[in-house]
C-alpha cells in the first residue's frame, strides 16, 4: 500500500464507515420514535397481530431489495454515498443521477479515491438539498390542509382510490420497461382476484414473489429477459 | 371521539418525526467534512470539489420538488409530519402507499380510505416504519464488505441482480393490480386512469425525449387516475 493510499484509508474510508454505522444505527432506533409517541402519549396501540402480518407482507419483497439494490448501485454511488444514499430514500430516480452527474462536472475516474469523494461530496449536496426543498414544501402546505378534506364526495372518492390508481400507474410502467416480467405476477394475480379478491395480503405477496422469482429465473436463463431494471 | 388526524398533525407528532432527519442531516453534514478534508490531502482541489457539492444540490432540486407531489397524496389520510419523515429517509411514494395499503389492509379495510382511525393509523405508522428495517441494517452492517457480498449473492451476475429485484417487486403487486379490475366501480376507474396516464405520459417521455418528466411521470399518473374515479362518480354516477 503506497502513502496516498494508507491515506485515503485512514483519513476518508475508517472516519466514514465509524460515521455511517452509527448514523445508521441511530436512524434504526429513531423509526421505533412515532409508533411509540402515539402509544404513550395518546395510548393509540395497534393490534399486534395486524403489525405483524402486515410486515409479514412488506418484508417478503422488501427483505429482496434491501440486499440486491445496495450491491448493484454501490459502484455507482461509492462508499459513502451508500450510507447516505440509502438512508434517505429515492436512490434509483434520485442519488444515482446525482453521483453520476457529479463525477462528470468534476472529471473523475470511476474507482479512483477521487471519484469516492466526488459521489460522496455530489450525494451529501443532494440530500441536503433534499431536506431542504422538503422542510419549504411541507411548510407551504400547512396552510391548505383540512381543506383538501370533507370538501365534496367527489373528491372523497378520489382519495379513497390512491392505491388503485398508483397500481394503474405501475401497469403502465410494467408495459414500458419489462413486459414480460410482469406476465407471471399480473396473470397470477388475477387469477387469485377472481377466485377471491379480499384475501390479506401477507398471504397472497410471499408467495407470489417467490412464484414471480422463480418465472424470471426461468426466463433469465432462457434468455427472454436480459439486465432490464424497473420503476 | 377525538379525530386522529388532529393527533396525527399535532405538535408532538411533528417532534416525534423531526428526530430522524436531524440524524440525516447530522450524516451529510459529518461525511462532507470528512470527504472535504481527504480530498484536500490527497491533492485534490477545492474548486474540483466544490463543483461536485454544487452539481449534486442542483441536480437533486427538480426532482425533490417531484417527491413532494408524492407527499400531497399521503397528507390527506396520514396527516403532514409522518408522511413527511417517510419521504426523507428511506422514501419512496411507492413503497409509502404499498406499505399502507398493506397495513389498512390487515385492519380489514379496503386501501387506504376514509374509515381510518386511531388505530388504523397507529398500525400504519408501525408497518410503514418497521417495513424498511432490513433495508437500513443490511446498510448498516455490510456496507464495508459489499464487494464480497456481490460474489456470494447471485453469483455476482448483475443483470439477474437485476431482474429478481424487479420480479420480487412486481410479485409483490401483481394481486393488488389485479384487485381493482375484479371489483369494479370507482377503483376500476382509477386503475385505468392511471395505467392509461403512464402510457401517455410514458409515450411523451420515450418518443418526444421529455426525460425531466420521468421524476413526475408517477405522481401524475396517480392524479390522473384518483381525478378519474372523483369525476366517473360525479358526472357517471359509477362507483362512490
Amino acid at each position: 500500500m503506497n502513502s496516498r493510499e494508507q491515506t485515503f484509508q485512514e483519513r476518508f474510508l475508517n472516519p466514514v464507515q465509524s460515521t455511517g454505522r452509527l448514523t445508521i444505527f441511530l436512524a434504526v432506533l429513531c423509526l421505533f420514535i412515532p409508533g411509540l409517541y402515539l402509544y404513550l402519549f395518546h395510548g393509540l396501540i395497534p393490534p399486534a397481530g395486524a403489525v405483524f402480518r402486515g410486515l409479514i407482507a412488506v418484508w417478503s419483497f422488501m427483505a429482496v431489495m434491501a440486499v440486491l439494490e445496495p450491491i448493484v448501485y454501490y459502484p455507482i454511488l461509492g462508499f459513502g454515498g451508500t450510507y447516505m444514499s440509502f438512508l434517505v430514500g429515492n436512490v434509483l430516480n434520485l442519488r444515482v443521477p446525482v453521483s453520476a452527474t457529479a463525477q462528470q462536472v468534476a472529471e473523475t475516474k470511476e474507482g479512483t479515491p477521487e471519484a469516492e469523494i466526488v459521489s460522496t461530496l455530489g450525494i451529501a449536496g443532494s440530500l441536503i438539498a433534499s431536506e431542504f426543498v422538503m422542510i419549504v414544501g411541507v411548510l407551504a402546505f400547512l396552510p391548505f390542509i383540512g381543506k383538501i378534506q370533507g370538501s365534496g364526495m367527489a373528491i372523497d372518492v378520489a382519495l379513497d382510490q390512491v392505491l388503485p390508481a398508483l397500481f394503474g400507474a405501475l401497469g403502465g410502467v410494467f408495459l414500458f420497461r419489462v413486459p414480460k416480467l410482469g406476465i407471471v405476477p399480473l396473470g397470477l394475480g388475477l387469477a387469485i382476484a377472481l377466485f377471491k379478491s379480499d384475501l390479506p395480503y401477507s398471504i397472497v405477496i410471499p408467495p407470489m414473489v417467490i412464484l414471480s422469482i422463480i418465472a424470471a429465473r426461468i426466463m433469465y436463463k432462457k434468455k427472454w429477459v436480459k439486465g432490464e431494471g424497473m420503476v | 371521539m377525538e379525530n386522529y388526524l388532529d393527533i396525527a398533525n399535532g405538535a408532538g407528532m411533528w417532534v416525534a418525526c423531526s428526530v430522524i432527519i436531524v440524524v440525516v442531516l447530522l450524516q451529510a453534514i459529518r461525511l462532507t467534512v470528512i470527504a472535504f478534508k481527504a480530498g484536500l490531502e490527497i491533492g485534490m482541489s477545492k474548486r474540483q470539489m466544490l463543483a461536485a457539492f454544487r452539481s449534486g444540490i442542483t441536480t437533486a432540486l427538480v426532482p425533490s420538488i417531484a417527491i413532494l407531489l408524492g407527499l400531497a397524496l399521503l397528507i390527506p389520510r396520514l396527516g403532514v409530519p409522518f408522511p413527511w419523515m417517510r419521504l426523507s429517509v428511506i422514501g419512496s411514494v411507492t413503497y409509502e402507499l404499498i406499505a399502507a395499503g398493506a397495513a389498512a389492509n390487515e385492519m380489514g379495510l379496503e386501501g387506504i380510505s376514509g374509515q381510518f382511525t386511531g388505530t388504523v393509523f397507529t398500525t400504519v405508522v408501525w408497518v410503514m416504519s418497521l417495513g424498511v428495517l432490513f433495508n437500513l441494517l443490511v446498510i448498516g452492517i455490510f456496507t464495508p464488505s459489499i464487494k464480497k457480498l456481490k460474489d456470494r449473492v447471485a453469483g455476482g451476475d448483475e443483470g439477474w441482480m437485476r431482474v429478481m429485484t424487479a420480479a420480487a417487486f412486481f410479485g409483490a403487486v401483481g394481486y393488488m393490480v389485479a384487485q381493482p379490475v375484479v371489483k369494479g366501480g370507482s377503483p376500476l376507474v382509477a386503475l385505468i386512469g392511471g395505467f392509461l396516464g403512464m402510457l401517455i405520459l410514458g409515450a411523451i417521455i420515450q418518443l418526444g425525449k421529455q426525460n425531466w418528466l420521468k421524476e413526475w411521470a408517477l405522481a401524475i399518473a396517480i392524479i390522473v387516475g384518483m381525478a378519474a374515479a372523483g369525476i366517473a362518480y360525479q358526472y357517471l354516477g359509477i362507483g362512490g
